[in-house]
């Protein structure tokens, strides 16, 4: 088990068990990064089953809520979200918006490191 | 876990005949292992043997059946379930009238919710009908809940109402996610389950939930689809969800491995 798959059962553990809602949408997921079947899953919730999803990486979470595909975004094959960094499980104070395809993880990542 | 067939099921439109079948209701014959088992074969079954005190109530739909159906120590138990995702209001209602001493084998029938769909439809007191199955619309049927009666005459209480507001998802690989649902407020209501999709279908591998009480928590293994008897524990529901969820995040690939080989 790597070292982000523990954090991501920390931080999945941290928001079933809290009475707090911790800043989490009512439905989301925890996904761990460095997984290879990461962008397959990911795309799943946030593209066919329209899913909040909190992405797992080593230093920081990226909790992505998706907007309801248009038929635009079926042609093009993406998914609009919103990006909110938790770094360390903290909730930060601004939100971005993107434009992920079919691999969002990479993509995301390739964002940051730009 | 809903999936869209589920969800066009539960919306689909009762033919107006089966607005008062609820009482003539039809059954499928419990088949299990099969994802749609709406099309399994229909029985017409008559009043004589809806009056069978040992008559259990199975849905078609696995989700919407929950630990009262499955014990013999319940006399009369409603179960409500939340609705689907597309929060259009839209509940699947079980009710179930069982007496204390039921035979350790159960004859289980299944209600046809397709049948008895309905978006209107209320039971009157569930003492008068052995079994009954509606969709209701949540508004009108907590509305509806509180003028009927349906709750007071033997001080029933509403198991498995609409308090779990609060879903996380752990995914554990391509194909397995852990999904707990739980109640924002207190007494904590929760339910945690292991699924596995295969051939495009999620199965239920293992529940936990506390359906019965806020401190009896019960773990139901499954035989293929078959949701065994539960082993029951007591305690808080916070020490045993995080037990629970301890267990399923470290053994999960066991028992996968061991629900696979009962298949």
């Amino acid at each position: 088990m790597s070292a982000i798959d523990k954090k991501t059962d920390e931080l999945f553990m941290a928001a079933t068990l809290s009475d707090d809602s911790l800043g989490y949408p009512d439905d989301v997921a925890f996904v761990p990064g460095d997984q290879d079947w990461a962008d397959e899953v990911v795309w799943r919730n946030l593209a066919d089953e329209c899913r909040a999803t909190v992405v797992v990486d080593d230093e920081t979470e990226l909790m992505l809520i998706p907007f309801p595909r248009s038929i635009v975004d079926r042609l093009r094959g993406c998914v609009r979200v919103r990006v909110t960094h938790r770094p360390h499980g903290h909730i930060a104070a601004y939100a971005t918006s993107s434009t992920l395809g079919r691999h969002p993880v990479r993509e995301m990542r390739e964002l940051a490191h730009a | 876990m809903w999936s869209d067939a589920t969800c066009r099921q539960l919306r689909t439109p009762a033919p107006r005949s089966s607005r008062r079948s609820v009482a003539l209701r039809s059954s499928v014959e419990r088949g299990v292992g099969e994802p749609d088992r709406f099309n399994t074969r229909v029985v017409d079954e008559s009043i004589r043997q809806m009056d069978d005190p040992s008559v259990d109530v199975w849905s078609s739909l696995e989700q919407l059946v929950d630990d009262i159906a499955w014990d013999p120590d319940s006399f009369l138990d409603v179960q409500i379930f939340r609705e689907h995702h597309n929060d259009d209001g839209v509940i699947a209602l079980v009710g179930a009238n069982r007496v204390p001493t039921l035979p350790t084998l159960i004859a289980a029938k299944r209600l046809d919710l397709e049948k008895l769909t309905t978006d209107s439809y209320v039971p009157g007191l569930l003492t008068e009908r052995p079994a009954l199955a509606v969709v209701v619309k949540r508004d009108q049927f907590l509305r509806d809940i509180t003028n009927s009666g349906l709750l007071s005459p033997v001080g029933l209480g509403i198991i498995g109402a609409v308090t779990k507001d609060r879903t996380r998802r752990r995914e554990l690989a391509r194909d397995v996610q852990i999904i707990v649902e739980r109640s924002s407020t207190h007494p904590v209501e929760y339910a945690i389950v292991l699924l596995v999709e295969q051939d495009g279908v999620w199965h239920t591998v293992r529940t936990f939930d506390n359906t019965h009480a806020p401190d009896e928590n019960h773990e139901h293994r499954y035989v293929g689809s078959d949701k065994q008897r539960p082993i029951i524990s007591h305690g808080p529901p916070n020490d045993a969800m995080h037990a629970a969820e301890i267990k399923l995040l470290t053994s999960w690939s066991d028992i996968v491995r061991s629900w696979e080989s009962t298949r």
